[in-house]
């Protein structure tokens, strides 16, 4: 993973990012023209800050797109081993849509998306349940997103 | 999260701009023997319909508020609508969601400081009536995000 924490974007980063933002598909030409610089340095700021693993520009889908239609919540306890361990088992599934490590009553804090229940408890729930390690899995189930902001994330 | 009839070119289009969101109209054309102008109308439609979102993510770290958390929160559900109100009014929450459950809210947020998350977590539980318990986790270390879904 790179580290971005070293490197601070600065006024004209800025800039860019937020037009990017508001539009991940503007050119770089547009970008250029409406600040009212070269194309050339919207295009190295923009490999700067994505190179640092400060900035993604992303087509995100909704969930409704690929009919995820459960969005679960779970808190997990780990026992006995390294939570990271447990953590990038859980990461390796691909219906866990975000795993992290965090302190508190428990260990890892993970988001699930599935079709539909079936799908919850014959592939997901099976195969957390073999990973070693794992003493206890609370689940909540979502029943509303109130509001969901992810274009803050995490560096890459 | 209704169902959302989508077709296979739909889909595919979706695909290769979650892979690479700057593709070209024309190389995503070309890629899916389609023309230049079924993709632009495509993406206009599912972009029209929320169901797509060109954006750009940024480490948080870049915005000044390095902390990451979770908070867990247990309300009396008869006041949820006043209780999500209530959480709409700090900066700091990026995303509620309402859960059944052991505990009923999820808020996740950026946070300037651990102190922060502390007085947040006070303030919760003593200005809003119907919060009865608020559990925060702090994120040591994010292992995985995937940003190419959520909730548009």
């Amino acid at each position: 993973m790179s580290d971005s924490s070293d490197f601070a974007f600065d006024a004209l980063d800025w800039k860019i990012v937020d037009l990017l933002k508001a539009n991940g598909r503007i050119s770089n030409q547009e970008i250029a023209e409406r600040l009212n610089v070269t194309r050339a340095s919207v295009g190295s700021r923009i490999q700067r800050m994505t190179d640092a693993g400060a900035l993604r520009i992303v087509a995100a889908a909704d969930f409704g797109a690929y009919d995820y239609s459960v969005l679960i919540v779970l808190a997990i306890k780990v026992s006995g081993r390294a939570p990271q361990a447990v953590a990038e088992e859980l990461a390796a599934l691909p219906a866990i849509f975000a795993v992290h490590l965090v302190t508190g009553t428990h260990h890892v804090e993970a988001l699930v998306a599935v079709h539909d229940f079936a799908e919850l408890s014959d592939a997901v729930m099976a195969s957390i349940n073999r990973i070693a390690g794992i003493a206890h899995v609370d689940v909540c189930i979502a029943t509303d997103v109130v509001f969901y902001n992810f274009d803050v994330g995490i560096a890459r | 999260m209704n169902r959302i009839d989508l077709d296979e070119t739909d889909r595919a289009i979706l695909d290769l701009l979650g892979e690479d969101a700057r593709l070209s109209n024309r190389a995503i054309a070309r890629r899916l023997e389609l023309a230049e102008g079924t993709v632009r109308t495509r993406i206009k439609r599912l972009t029209d319909r929320r169901l797509l979102r060109f954006t750009a993510i940024t480490d948080h770290r870049q915005h000044g508020n390095p902390e990451f958390a979770f908070l867990r929160i247990r309300a009396d559900m008869r006041q949820a609508e006043a209780i999500t109100e209530a959480l709409r009014r700090y900066p700091q929450l990026r995303t509620v969601i309402m859960m059944l459950g052991n505990f009923n809210i999820l808020a996740v947020g950026l946070f300037d400081s651990r102190e922060e998350i502390g007085a947040i977590t006070s303030d919760l539980l003593d200005g809003i009536p119907g919060v009865l318990d608020v559990q925060a986790s702090i994120v040591t270390q994010s292992i995985k995000y995937n940003e190419r879904i959520a909730k548009l």
